[in-house]
């Protein structure tokens, strides 16, 4: 989220909506969405139905486990903190998409670890493009983005 | 449980949903037509 935060005037500037959506409960959101300072809609997903909608599942294990992951889990546990609360699904899949005002997806990405996440440069080139494209020029892909179906 | 349907491509019309956000009320996808949107979705909340 950081890496998107930090573009926040550039999504500001076209006109873009950011909305989070996470696999817990709203009520389990809300602390978390205060300290990091989530501005636009938070939404819980508890029964993960957006998320299996956009094609979003469970990765597997040799997915999760990244060396990355692993080195960043060493560095919360060193600090005394645990990486993950409990209950909650480490496999859960993420992913990012751009949809433009007539509802079509203009950049999709579903991450293929558990670290996996496209570049914010990214998604800012994707959203401008989307803001830039007239209503009745909206169908069709266009050039920004990468495809899912990973 | 629905299964998860094969992964959403560049061009596709993105899937509605209708959620409870944070501070109360439900939000659809339908609710930021006409504006371009960018959706974050996290596998967990942190």
């Amino acid at each position: 989220m950081a890496r998107v935060r930090a573009r926040q005037p550039e999504l500001d500037a076209a006109g873009a909506s950011l909305v989070v959506l996470s696999p817990e409960p709203p009520e389990d959101l809300a602390a978390v969405a205060r300290q990091e300072g989530w501005t636009g809609p938070v939404l819980g997903d508890p029964d993960r139905q957006a998320f299996r909608a956009y094609g979003l599942g469970r990765l597997p294990w040799h997915r999760v486990f990244t060396p990355k992951t692993l080195f960043m889990y060493l560095g919360f546990m060193l600090r005394g903190r645990w990486p993950q609360p409990p209950g909650q699904d480490v496999r859960q899949q993420g992913g990012d998409f751009v949809v433009d005002g007539d509802g079509i997806v203009r950049f999709a990405f579903s991450g293929r670890s558990s670290d996996d996440r496209p570049p914010a440069a990214d998604l800012v080139r994707a959203l401008r493009g989307a803001a830039a494209r007239p209503p009745a020029a909206a169908a069709g892909p266009g050039p920004d983005g990468r495809a899912g179906g990973r | 449980m629905n299964p998860v349907v094969p992964a959403i491509r560049k061009g596709d019309p993105a899937p509605d949903f209708m959620l409870e956000a944070v501070g109360g009320g439900r939000v659809s996808l339908q609710d930021f037509r006409s504006r371009p949107v960018l959706l974050i979705f996290l596998r967990h909340r942190g």
